[in-house]
C-alpha cells in the first residue's frame, strides 16, 4: 500500500470542525454522499440552508433499528423445537424437517434482506443503515455459518442499538450476543479446553488489529471468555464452565472474565487508532490514514472513554472528513450502489426478490453473509469484470419493468400489494423519461450529471453523449433513456 | 438508435485503431487514451499455440493435511487424533505407510494413473495463525514478517516472460467474486473475474455509449481503474460467453460450483484463450468443529473436480499444457479439539496434477513426536514449490518473482 500524503493538512488541525468558509455546496454534496447514499435535492436544500452541524442531525433523524417480521418470531420458534421435532423419527422424516427449515430459513433471510434494503433507502434512515455497515462489516458474523435468522436479526439490531454508546459497551454487547457466540465457536469455550477462535478475532479484527498482542494474550483471553453460551437464541453464562483462574493478559494479571478483556484492550494504545482507521476506509478512503493523523483524534476519544456519539459527530465535522483529496474518489459497495441507485431515481425497492437478491450476490455482497470474519474489504476489489456486468444489469432491470406474464402469481400479488400501500414506483417510467426529455440536450444531460455523479465528467465524454441526443432528436425519449442508463451504468456513476 | 452492439471492436487493438482513424463508434472522440497508447507501445510477444498454463486451486480456510495425507503407521497421529483420525483400513494406500483419506477415490485414482504428485508436509518459517496474514504470506509469497501488496504469479505477469497473452487479452482468469492477491503485480494487468453466473450478463446493455465513458483519464486514481476495468470487460465479455456456450465437455463435472468452474476453465483452455494462469477457490477448510462429515463433503468434491478437469484434458488432447496446484493458508493443528474439529495450524501436505510430473510423492513427512497442542514443522518450503513451478513450468526465472533462489523440487 502506497503511504498516503494529505496534503495542506496538518494532524493537529485534522479533527477541528470545518471552517464556516469551507461550507459550500460542494461540501454539502460530499457529506450527503458519504455519510448517506446520494444527494436529494430536499437534502441538499436543508444543508445549504441550515449548515453543517443541522444537515448531519438531520441525516440521523430516523435512528430506529428494523422492525422485525412475523415469519421471524416463527423461524425462531422452528429452531427452538427443531431437535424436540426430530427425536425418534427415522432419518428420512428428519430430513424432511430439515430441509424445510432450510427453506424456511432461506426465505426469511431474503425477507430481512428485502426490508433491510427498504428501511435504510429511506432518505431518514440511510444514515444510520450506512453507520449500521460500518459496525456490521467490522464485528462481522455470517449467515453462512449462523444460519438462523432471527439470531441473526438480533445481532444486527442490537449493533445499531449500540452503537451511539461506548465502544466498550458495544464490544461487550457483541460478545454476549448469541449469534456472535455462534459464529466464533464461544458455544465450544470450556474451562479446560478452550476455543480461541473469538479471543483471536476480538484483538485482530475488532479491537486492536495483528501485531498487537501476543499469542499468549489470545490464549489467556480465551479462557476469560470461557463459560458465555448461548441457549435457544439467549445469552447464558455458565459458571461451572468459566474458568475461574488467573489470567495474564496484555502483562496484566487477575481473575478476568470477558468484560474485562474488553477493559483491558482498551487501555492498549492499538485500540485508539484501530476503529478511526476502519472508520476512515468505510467512509472515505480505501488507501489507508497515515497514523499520525489518526493518533490526536483516537486521544481525544479514549479521553472521552471511546464515547461513539462523540466519534461520528467529531468525524462527519471534520476538515478532514471534508478534504478535497476525499472528494468523489470513493468506490460504492454494491449496497451503496443499489440504494444510492433508488435513491437517485426516486424508485421505491421491486417486492420482486427475485429481481433484487441474486443481482446483490453477483455484485458481491450478500446481506449479513461476507465471504469471512474479515469482512468485505472493499474498495477496487468490488470491481471485476463479473461484477460490473452485474451493476450493468441492475440499472438496465430498473428501466424496464419485466414483463407481466413472466411473473408468478405471488410476484403479481406482491407488485399489487406494494401499489397498495401506496408504493407504487418501482421502475423509471415513461412519464420519468418524458420529463427529462423535454428540456434542450445540454440542459437535459447537466441535469443528470449533476445529480448522479461526484465529478465532473471529461470534456469528451459530455461532447460524445450531447453528440448523441442532438443525432437522435426525432426520438427524444429513447435516446434521453439511453444516455440515462449510460451514465448510470458507467465508471463515473461508480464513485462517491 | 445509431450506435449499435454489432460493429463494436473486438480486440483492444482495433478499438484503439478505430479511435485513431476517427471510424467506427469512437468517432466522435478522437483520441487515444494514454493507458492504451502506452501498452500498444510495449507490444508483448505473440502467442504460442502450445504455450503452458497454470490453474490454482485455493482451499480456503485452512485444510487438515494430517486427515488428507494419513500417516497410519504412526501411532502418534491416532494419539494426537484419537476420534477423527482415519483408520489404516479406511484410508486409500499409497505407500506402505501413507493413505489418502477415504473420500479422496478421485485423487487416488489420479496418483496411480502418475497424474498427481503430492509435496509433503509444505510451509515456511515462522508460521502465522491468521487467516489472512497466512494467505497473504502463501499468495505474495513473502516472509512471514515481510508485507507485500503483490502476489507471486502478478510478479510473474510483471516480468512478461515468454508467452505473454497479446495486450487485451486476460493474463488471469479467476472464478469468484474477487480478484485474488495472487495474480495482483506491482504494475496493472489485464485479469479477468467471472463468477458462475455468468453468461445471461448484458444481453441488452448499450455498449455503444459507454464505450464513450471509458477511454478519456481522469485526476482520480480509482476513476481511471475503473475506466480500465470497463473497457477490457466490454471488450472480453462477448468472446467468453460465446465460448461458455459452444463448450462441449467430455466428461461430466461434479454439479457444485468447483466442478462448474473447473468445467469453464476448460472450455477456455479448450478455446485457446492466451490466458497462463487461472485461479478458482473451494472453500470451508476452517473446520473448527464438526469436522468429521465436512472435510469428508469437501475432499470429495476436490478429488472429483480435479479428476473430471484433467479426464476432460486429455481426451482434448490438452493434458500437457496444463498444470494445476491446490494450495490452503495453513494445515490445522496436529491436535484434534474438543468440538470435533481442528484448529489453526502450519504446514499441509499440498497436491500438484497435470501429465508431465516427476516424483509422485516428494518431502519429508511431518514429525508427529509432539506433545499436545504443539504445531507440525514443515519441512518443505511453499516457495520451493513456486520456485519449481515458475522455472520448470512456467520458464520464468524465479529468482525475480521471489527474490531469492529456492531448492527446487523434483515435481515437474
Amino acid at each position: 500500500m502506497k503511504n498516503l500524503v494529505i496534503r495542506n493538512l496538518e494532524p493537529a488541525q485534522a479533527w477541528l470542525p470545518l471552517k464556516k468558509s469551507d461550507w459550500n455546496e460542494g461540501a454539502a454534496r460530499h457529506l450527503l454522499r458519504r455519510i448517506g447514499f446520494s444527494v436529494r435535492p430536499e437534502a441538499l436544500k436543508i444543508a445549504m440552508e441550515e449548515g453543517l452541524g443541522p444537515a448531519i442531525r438531520q441525516a440521523f433523524a430516523g435512528a430506529k433499528v428494523m422492525k422485525p417480521t412475523d415469519s421471524l418470531q416463527e423461524v425462531a420458534e422452528d429452531y427452538r423445537t427443531m431437535r424436540q421435532r426430530q427425536e425418534g423419527l427415522p432419518e428420512k422424516e428428519r430430513r424432511k424437517i430439515r430441509q424445510a427449515m432450510n427453506r424456511k430459513r432461506r426465505t426469511t433471510m431474503e425477507e430481512i434482506t428485502i426490508n433491510w434494503l427498504k428501511n435504510a433507502s429511506m432518505a431518514q434512515n440511510s444514515a444510520f443503515e450506512k453507520w449500521g455497515l460500518f459496525w456490521e462489516n467490522l464485528f462481522v458474523v455470517t449467515a453462512q455459518k449462523v444460519k438462523n435468522p432471527a439470531m441473526l436479526y438480533h445481532y444486527q439490531t442490537t449493533l445499531r442499538r449500540y452503537s451511539f454508546k461506548t465502544l466498550a459497551e458495544l464490544a461487550k454487547a457483541v460478545g454476549r450476543n448469541p449469534a456472535m457466540i455462534h459464529f466464533l465457536d464461544l458455544q465450544q469455550n470450556k474451562k479446560g479446553s478452550p476455543n480461541e477462535n473469538y479471543a483471536r478475532e476480538l484483538f485482530e479484527l475488532f479491537l486492536l488489529g495483528e501485531g498487537n498482542y501476543t499469542e499468549k494474550d489470545i490464549k489467556e483471553a480465551a479462557r476469560a471468555f470461557t463459560g458465555y453460551r448461548q441457549v435457544n437464541g439467549q445469552f447464558r453464562f455458565i459458571p461451572k464452565q468459566h474458568d475461574d483462574g488467573k489470567k495474564t493478559v496484555f502483562g496484566k494479571t487477575g481473575n478476568w472474565n470477558g468484560d474485562d478483556i474488553v477493559d483491558l484492550a482498551l487501555q492498549e494504545p492499538a485500540a485508539r487508532t484501530f476503529i478511526p482507521r476502519e472508520l476512515c476506509k468505510h467512509y472515505l478512503s480505501d488507501q489507508v490514514i497515515p497514523d499520525k493523523y489518526l493518533q490526536p483524534l483516537g486521544d481525544k476519544w479514549a479521553e472521552r472513554n471511546f464515547d461513539l456519539t462523540w466519534l461520528a459527530s467529531t468525524f462527519f465535522s471534520s476538515r478532514l472528513f471534508f478534504h478535497p483529496q476525499f472528494r468523489g474518489n470513493k468506490i460504492k459497495s454494491p449496497f451503496e450502489f443499489l440504494i444510492g441507485l433508488l435513491q437517485d431515481l426516486d424508485l421505491d425497492l421491486t417486492p420482486l426478490p427475485r429481481r433484487v437478491l441474486p443481482a446483490l450476490g453477483g455484485m458481491g455482497q450478500n446481506y449479513l453473509n461476507p465471504p469471512n470474519v474479515r469482512g468485505w474489504v472493499g474498495g477496487q476489489l468490488w470491481i471485476n469484470s463479473a461484477t460490473i456486468i452485474q451493476r450493468r444489469l441492475l440499472v438496465e432491470g430498473l428501466f424496464n419493468p419485466p414483463h407481466r406474464k413472466n411473473l408468478n402469481s405471488d410476484e403479481t400479488m406482491a407488485l399489487e400489494q406494494a401499489r397498495e400501500a401506496g408504493q407504487g414506483r418501482f421502475f423509471v417510467t415513461r412519464r420519468q423519461g418524458e420529463i427529462w426529455a423535454g428540456l434542450p440536450p445540454e440542459e437535459r444531460l447537466d441535469h443528470m450529471e449533476k445529480q448522479w455523479l461526484a465529478n465532473p465528467l471529461e470534456e469528451e465524454e459530455r461532447k460524445s453523449l450531447i453528440r448523441f441526443l442532438l443525432d437522435n432528436q426525432s426520438t427524444p425519449l429513447p435516446a434521453t433513456r439511453a444516455v440515462a442508463i449510460t451514465l448510470l451504468q458507467s465508471p463515473q456513476y461508480q464513485l462517491a | 438508435m445509431k450506435n449499435s452492439i454489432f460493429n463494436f471492436p473486438a480486440t483492444r487493438r482495433e478499438f484503439i485503431s478505430a479511435s485513431a482513424k476517427g471510424t467506427g463508434l469512437l468517432a466522435f472522440s478522437q483520441f487515444v487514451p494514454a493507458f492504451l497508447r502506452d501498452s500498444v507501445a510495449n507490444q508483448a510477444p505473440l502467442p504460442e499455440k502450445d504455450r503452458r498454463i497454470l490453474v490454482l486451486v485455493q482451499l480456503a480456510g485452512g485444510n487438515d493435511g494430517l486427515n488428507t495425507l494419513i500417516p497410519y503407521e504412526d501411532s502418534n497421529y491416532y494419539r494426537l487424533r484419537p476420534t477423527l483420525g482415519i483408520r489404516k483400513e479406511d484410508a486409500l494406500p499409497l505407500t506402505d505407510d501413507l493413505g489418502l483419506h477415504q473420500s479422496c477415490q478421485g485423487i487416488k485414482e489420479l496418483f496411480d494413473e502418475g497424474l498427481l504428485s503430492i509435496v509433503q508436509n509444505v510451509g515456511y518459517p515462522n508460521p502465522n495463525r491468521s487467516h489472512f496474514r497466512s494467505m497473504e504470506i502463501w499468495e505474495t509469497a513473502a516472509e512471514s514478517d515481510d508485507y507485500s501488496s503483490s502476489g507471486w504469479l502478478g510478479r510473474f505477469l510483471d516480468n512478461n516472460c515468454n508467452g505473454t497473452p497479446e495486450i487485451g487479452e486476460p493474463e488471469a482468469v479467476s472464478f469468484g467474486n474477487e480478484i485474488p492477491i495472487t495474480v495482483q503485480g506491482n504494475q496493472s494487468h489485464n485479469l479477468f473475474a467471472l463468477n458462475n453466473r455468468y453468461g445471461r450478463a448484458a444481453k441488452r446493455a448499450d455498449y455503444g455509449l459507454l464505450d464513450n465513458m471509458v477511454g478519456k483519464s481522469s485526476s482520480k486514481d480509482n476513476s481511471n481503474f475503473l475506466k480500465h476495468t470497463m473497457m477490457d470487460t466490454l471488450l472480453t465479455e462477448r468472446r467468453i460467453q460465446a465460448l461458455f456456450a459452444k463448450f462441449k465437455p467430455s466428461v461430466t463435472y461434479p454439479n457444485h460450483p468447483l466442478g462448474i468452474s473447473m468445467s469453464n476453465v476448460a472450455s477456455l483452455i479448450s478455446a485457446e484463450l492466451p490466458t497462463r494462469v487461472y485461479f478458482v477457490s473451494l472453500g470451508g477448510f476452517d473446520t473448527h468443529q464438526g469436522q468429521a462429515t465436512r472435510h469428508q463433503t469437501l475432499l470429495k468434491t476436490l478429488g472429483d473436480s480435479l479428476q473430471a478437469f484433467q479426464k476432460d484434458l486429455r481426451s482434448k488432447g490438452l493434458e500437457d499444457q496444463v498444470l494445476t496446484m491446490t494450495f490452503s493458508e495453513f494445515g490445522r493443528r496436529a491436535s484434534e479439539n474438543k468440538s470435533g474439529g481442528t484448529d489453526h495450524g502450519t504446514s499441509a501436505p499440498l497436491f500438484v496434477m497435470g501429465s508431465k510430473l516427476g516424483d509422485s510423492i516428494v518431502g519429508q513427512p511431518p514429525d508427529l513426536n509432539l506433545g499436545k497442542n504443539k504445531d507440525l514443522t514443515y519441512s518443505t518450503d511453499f516457495r520451493q514449490v513456486y520456485a519449481t513451478v515458475l522455472d520448470h513450468w512456467l520458464d520464468c526465472d524465479s529468482r525475480t518473482v521471489l527474490g531469492q533462489k529456492f531448492q527446487p523440487l523434483p515435481i515437474i
